[in-house]
């Protein structure tokens, strides 16, 4: 009898909408005659909830999730709820590590929990990425980066470069050791707000050091991509080129860290271009906001 | 809301009864079965992409309950009710505008207030309220579950062996458990836009 149950795969290709329309129809008899197959798919479908939120998803998997299981109020509900979990108990390090809400974490964590370890790494935000971008603070371990990484026009490239190698040192604001520093976030999704419309405004307070801009992607069309970060007069102030998509807590798109110094209290203009294959860069997307300096 | 063709047939007390009557004799026994079946029925039509699970899984509760009610000899009730739920999706997909009109309605997958900072915030008090009112052992258990034994299957199934019980078991354990913390959410999000 137990051989003839379906295995966690199948069961997983029928949350995911792959199974054929052959063996559909047959599942489905199974789980509603059979309560433990049917258990085991909501189970199931709890783990690929956790899975799409913790970005651990492959492409066709990510894509049938959101087909099948992102249709209806009540499972975008489950996604935020799974995100809220998460955040709130964190596993291990997420596919696209995440900083914004670290802070909070650390500060709920309630005290009937007191020897449980606090994972630096948490899965946040309703990624209902949405339309508006959700400005928080957290706590960043700065990292030394590779001199190629990061490309700075103000201040110049040689300061910049002296920075990648000696981070504590350019950044004079923050402390020496240990290297944790204050982190201003913001999710920027693609579409230029002008006028009179909901804009999405980076509030810098003024102990941070670091802007941690996750733009997202509605598609990934390149393999990399190049940022400039313009002031709405056309000023370029920032560039950094050689992004690579990834999953992030906004789905796909490309995270830059850009020193919280060269904002001004300006609208901006963030522009993603990509490296084509005939080795041309064109635009992918635009994101608007306003920076507020706390 | 899919309409059928007899919308004018609602359901009754009489065709209710009639329904909880064929699940089960003991009227108690009877609920907890209309629960489970109510259960099946929306994840059918949320697992087959349905915008709106719920009334599609009450429109096929509907018509199994007016068949009972008009007599119909119904031998296996479960076999029944999936397959009037599948007449209810064919038609459901059969009507692109009735499906155009929901998808209208429901907002974006990355929906503004979803993406609101306030309402995060609240769900993350709500859930930490609810994780407090879980027994010990649940909270123990669904802590280790995500936060010690992180999502590796192989140090999941680590923790079921050092349970004694099989990894599904734990699995539908931590479902379990999970199941409440989200209903106690749910309830405690609805209460914060109440006040």
């Amino acid at each position: 009898m137990g051989e003839d149950l379906p295995s966690d795969e199948t069961l997983v290709r029928y949350l995911l909408g792959q199974l054929s329309e052959d063996d559909q129809p047959q599942l489905e008899e199974e789980y509603f005659s059979d309560d433990d197959v049917f258990e085991r798919l909501c189970t199931l479908e709890d783990e690929l909830i956790d899975r799409y939120v913790r970005g651990e998803l492959s492409g066709a998997q990510r894509e049938g999730f959101e087909k099948r299981l992102l249709q209806s109020p009540e499972q975008r509900e489950r996604i935020e709820f799974a995100r809220s979990l998460m955040l709130r108990l964190p596993g291990p390090p997420a596919t696209a590590p995440v900083h914004l809400f670290r802070e909070k974490a650390r500060t709920w964590r309630p005290t009937w929990l007191p020897h449980w370890p606090m994972r630096r790494w948490a899965v946040l935000m309703p990624a209902a990425l949405g339309l508006l971008a959700v400005v928080v603070l957290g706590t960043w371990l700065r990292r030394p980066r590779a001199p190629s990484e990061t490309h700075v026009q103000q201040p110049t490239r040689s300061q910049t470069e002296q920075a990648a190698r000696a981070p504590d040192e350019a950044l004079p604001q923050a402390p020496k050791q240990p290297s944790e520093g204050q982190i201003a976030a913001l999710i920027l999704t693609p579409g230029i707000t002008r006028g009179g419309g909901s804009e999405t405004r980076l509030v810098i307070p003024s102990n941070a050091d670091v802007v941690e801009l996750t733009a997202s992607l509605e598609m990934v069309e390149y393999e990399t991509y190049r940022a400039e970060l313009r002031t709405v007069a056309g000023q370029e102030i920032w560039n950094e080129k050689d992004l690579h998509p990834r999953e992030t807590a906004a789905g796909k798109g490309v995270i830059l860290r850009v020193p919280a110094k060269l904002f001004a209290n300006r609208d901006y203009i963030l522009t993603l271009r990509g490296l084509a294959p005939s080795g041309r860069l064109q635009v992918a997307a635009e994101y608007s906001f306003r920076e507020v300096r706390k | 809301m899919p309409t059928s063709r007899k919308s004018h047939w609602s359901l009754g007390q009489e065709a209710f009864d009639a329904l909880l009557a064929r699940l089960d004799s003991d009227r108690e026994q009877a609920g907890r079965a209309y629960e489970d079946v109510r259960k099946k029925l929306l994840k059918f039509f949320e697992w087959r992409s349905c915008p709106f699970p719920e009334d599609y899984a009450d429109e096929a509760l509907n018509r199994v309950a007016r068949r009972i009610q008009e007599g119909v000899q119904i031998e296996n009730l479960q076999s029944y009710l999936l397959g009037t739920a599948r007449f209810v999706l064919r038609e459901a997909f059969r009507r692109p505008e009735q499906g155009q009109r929901n998808l209208e309605q429901i907002s974006s997958p990355i929906g503004k207030e979803t993406a609101d900072q306030g309402d995060s915030e609240t769900r993350l008090q709500c859930l930490e309220g609810c994780l407090g009112k879980l027994p010990d052992e649940s909270r123990r258990l669904i802590s280790s579950y995500y936060e010690e034994y992180s999502s590796k299957k192989r140090e999941r199934q680590q923790l079921a062996k050092q349970m004694g019980i099989p990894m599904n078991a734990l699995r539908i354990r931590v479902h379990r458990i999970r199941i409440r913390l989200e209903e106690c959410v749910e309830t405690c999000l609805e209460q914060a836009v109440s006040e």
